[in-house]
């Protein structure tokens, strides 16, 4: 028997004791109190978790990445499109959410796992300005209706340039026209205002790649954070497509700071600004302030090591990562903890390398 | 103190034989204070830095714990964060117990609230509350369900954000579970607790505490929920909080316990076999406490005393 379970059983059957023991006589009996119990929330649709947020706001989780579905008078946005493989119960289970077309996919990075079910949600879609004709809008309420010239049949796919850029030049991609972003900006910031709430897909420094975005649906005070922030496991730093480890903490800083509001007073579950992470539970920025100084530490250790002349082998050695491999790390899979530990080394070489003009001569890998 | 297997079968079995003719229910509600002798050091001015001794902590706890730099919480992000429910049985304050109640006078839930906004209210649902999905937003305070087993309210609590166990930098993930059990004894209540975290926690850590009813009169303060983080300290900053030479740093933290008490790493650094008597029967063939020791409150004008020669200082 493991310590574990050693304890789990004895720990019950003494709280028992003691009750008997001393609790005689004790208290006034309240009224009896309703066992029934609800059956479980559904909240599967095959590969497909949903957890309601708020106003017609859903974090739906595909094959494990999170994309938000928002809903409302004018038709549904998405933001991010998940794995191609799950894009099929995606939409099934977008259909038991609304019956409102999708207008728009909003992209937060070109990864595929992000972006992945652009075509197929994008042709399932129906973009506002292929619409004849749409009712509902309320002005002095009344309704009227609307007409617009109809020029195709798929959603608009919102991105940062940068998204574009880089699935075109992806080694052996192939996407089709319409997984490509069809409204794309390279400003920072790419305002608008839709179902009752302003819209603003934000531009991140280049953290995970250099095409994050963060988008905040303003009323009901929710950010996708995008790839950037993981909570199940270590950031993914692409470095071959622009993404660094200061960027990383940049970005996190930046939403930490500028893009969610705590409440006050201090109230639990008070509707203060809920994060999206790419994975994991739906978050809020006390949960993005522990990642945020989980990668800042590990950071720093390797920052330290390297001041030290250690190489990279000897820095793997001092494990830098100790204290959250059993939280986010992982031996096996896509990202392990020795490829962030590589990435943050390389991209901290790359800082110095720029700063000072030439590798450190201490670098030996 | 050890507790025999048959001991225990025998609590147990008396437990057993009251609960099939005890009440089923009890009236928590009241203003109830933390015992405040029962190791107080710890449990008021907060655990020394690195002791981690009797906390069943695991190597990634411990090398977490390590790492914590002590001013962490000077982040204006994290100044005005909360702990976890679990904190109730490691902080300073006692809390209000109150029952809601629906309109046909059944039991719905319980409530507890601190008088410090570092705790948030806890809700212990009653009434078999639908649990949220497990992607749902986890927080301080956990989901937490309770149902009676003869007189002692037992409370399981799940959903619990990453943060910290302890106050000196130990942490919690989001995947502990704990279970409460409260058991009231006149105007004394026995808290024992089971905190089980398989990120942090190489075993379940068993807590227990004793609370009193304010029955004299006396009212714990109201809530402050009022937080609003300040800069105008010198030190604070708006972002990622960045530790210099990290690694010397807790290299010093790792040397404090030994360097102060002359205290082994072995105990000092925690894990399961420091929760039990066997090992302080250990340790005491062996320990040699120093001859003169600081014991209390080592500080000068709130500093702590430098390491090496020990001072005694009266309190």
């Amino acid at each position: 028997m493991s310590q574990r379970e050693h304890v789990r059983s004895w720990v019950p059957l003494l709280a028992v004791g003691i009750t008997a023991a001393l609790s005689a006589g004790a208290g006034t009996a309240l009224a009896a109190q309703d066992d029934a119990s609800p059956p479980p929330q559904a909240n599967t649709a095959g590969a497909v978790s949903v957890v309601p947020l708020r106003d017609g706001l859903y974090m739906l989780a595909v094959d494990g990445v999170n994309v938000v579905l928002e809903t409302g008078t004018f038709g549904s946005i998405l933001v991010d499109t998940g794995p191609a493989s799950g894009s099929q119960a995606l939409l099934d289970q977008v259909r038991q959410l609304t019956d409102k077309p999708i207008r728009f996919i909003i992209d937060t990075s070109a990864d595929p796992e992000l972006i992945g079910g652009n075509a197929a949600v994008a042709g399932a879609g129906q973009s506002l300005a292929t619409t004849d004709t749409f009712d509902a809008i309320e002005v002095n309420g009344n309704t009227s209706k609307v007409d617009l010239p109809g020029q195709g049949n798929s959603a608009t796919v919102i991105a940062r340039q940068n998204v574009l850029t880089q699935m075109l030049s992806q080694p052996g991609a192939n996407y089709g026209s319409a997984a490509l972003p069809s409204d794309t900006f390279s400003r920072h910031q790419f305002n608008f205002f839709m179902n009752g709430t302003p819209i603003a897909v934000v531009e991140l420094p280049g953290g995970h790649s250099g095409s994050d975005a963060a988008v905040r649906f303003d009323r009901p005070d929710v950010v996708v954070a995008g790839a950037v922030f993981d909570q199940t496991r270590f950031p993914v730093i692409d470095l071959a497509n622009g993404g660094s480890i200061q960027g990383e903490i940049d970005a996190l800083d930046q939403i930490a700071n500028t893009l969610a509001y705590a409440h006050v007073p201090v109230l639990e579950d008070s509707g203060a600004t809920l994060i999206i992470p790419v994975r994991g539970p739906v978050s809020d920025e006390d949960d993005l302030v522990t990642y945020r100084d989980m990668v800042g530490t590990v950071r720093d250790r390797i920052e330290y090591y390297i001041e030290q002349g250690r190489t990279l082998q000897q820095i793997h050695a001092a494990n830098p990562a100790r204290g959250y491999i059993s939280r986010y790390g992982s031996d096996s899979g896509s990202w392990t903890t020795n490829d962030f530990v590589d990435a943050v080394y390389r991209s901290l070489m790359a800082d110095r390398k720029a700063h000072r003009g030439g590798r450190p001569a201490q670098q030996q890998e | 103190m050890k507790i025999s297997p048959c001991a225990l079968a025998t609590l147990a079995g008396a437990g057993l034989m009251y609960a099939a003719t005890a009440p089923a229910q009890v009236d928590l509600s009241g203003q109830w204070i933390l015992e405040s002798t029962q190791d107080a050091v710890k449990y008021d001015e907060g655990p020394l830095t690195d002791m981690f001794a009797g906390i069943p902590v695991n190597e990634a706890g411990r090398q977490a714990g390590i790492t914590y730099p002590g001013d962490e919480q000077q982040e204006l992000n994290r100044q005005c964060q909360p702990w976890p429910t679990h904190y109730f049985l490691m902080g300073p304050w006692g809390g209000r117990f109150a029952a809601v109640h629906d309109a046909d006078g059944r039991l719905v839930a319980w409530t507890v609230s601190s008088p410090a906004y570092d705790r948030l209210a806890i809700t212990i649902w009653m009434n078999g509350h639908a649990p949220p999905p497990p992607l749902a937003l986890h927080t301080f305070g956990g989901f937490n369900t309770g149902k009676w087993e003869g007189s002692t309210l037992v409370v399981s609590t799940s959903m619990l954000k990453d943060a910290y166990l302890e106050r000196n930098g130990l942490p919690n993930s989001n995947q502990e579970t704990d279970t409460f059990f409260f058991t009231r004894h006149g105007d004394e209540m026995t808290l024992m607790a089971v905190i089980d975290d398989p990120v942090y926690l190489e075993a379940p850590w068993v807590l227990a505490r004793t609370l009193k009813l304010l029955s004299d009169g006396s009212q714990l303060s109201d809530p402050i929920l009022y937080c609003m983080p300040a800069e105008v300290l010198a030190g604070f900053t708006d972002g990622y909080h960045s530790a210099i030479e990290l690694p010397p740093r807790e290299a010093q933290q790792l040397a404090f316990m030994k360097n102060r008490y002359d205290l082994p790493l072995e105990a000092t650094l925690g894990g399961a076999q420091t929760m039990y008597p066997e090992f302080a029967k250990k340790l005491d063939k062996v320990y040699k406490p120093p001859t003169k020791y600081c014991s209390l409150y080592c500080t000068v004008q709130g500093h702590l005393l430098p390491t090496g020669p020990v001072h005694i200082q009266s309190r």
